[in-house]
């Protein structure tokens, strides 16, 4: 798979909610621009 | 980014963050750090990985960041929680970074993180966003 970089079509990955229910990245950006944060580690 | 939430809005974006853990984790550590943007979950790190997103090795997690920055290793030491750092979902030498994508869904800046201090300077991801 090859690196992504700038430009390039983000991949629509999935995530959990609160209520652990799957939220697809791009029902997110659709709606506005996203800036995503990753966090090393929820301490 | 908590202070400066507002400035993202201005420019009609959404701040996110992403945790490695389940989306219940994600909650409560929002909770926790009086985050008030969407904090949301990925117990199997598949996103860290398909961003890239490296792992640090053992100098890299413990004597490195205090001997390249001493003051936000122990600020860091001091506000962290421990007990949800060991989280059995949780990859201590992960590193994080930052992404924003556009409404096209079109990566405008990718930040990778290459020390446990290396964090995304947030100038550079409102400028990303216009």
């Amino acid at each position: 798979m090859p690196d992504l970089a700038v430009g390039d079509a983000a991949p629509d990955l999935e995530l959990l909610d609160a209520e652990e229910r799957p939220v697809a990245l791009s029902t997110l950006w659709q709606q506005a621009p996203l800036a995503l944060i990753f966090l090393r580690h929820f301490g | 980014m908590q202070g400066r939430l507002a400035e993202f809005e201005g420019c009609g974006a959404r701040v996110i963050a992403v945790g490695q853990g389940t989306g219940a984790e994600a909650a409560a550590a929002a909770k926790r750090h009086r985050i008030t943007y969407p904090c949301f979950g990925d117990p199997g790190h598949q996103s860290y990985r398909r961003l890239g997103l490296g792992r640090t090795g053992l100098f890299g997690l413990t004597l490195k960041p205090f001997l390249e920055n001493p003051r936000e290793s122990f600020a860091n030491l001091r506000r962290a929680d421990l007990r949800a750092s060991a989280s059995p979902r949780s990859d201590v030498r992960r590193l994080g970074g930052a992404m924003v994508v556009d409404a096209a869904g079109r990566i405008r800046f990718l930040h990778r993180s290459q020390t446990t201090t290396d964090v995304p300077k947030t100038d550079a991801l409102l400028t990303a966003l216009g």
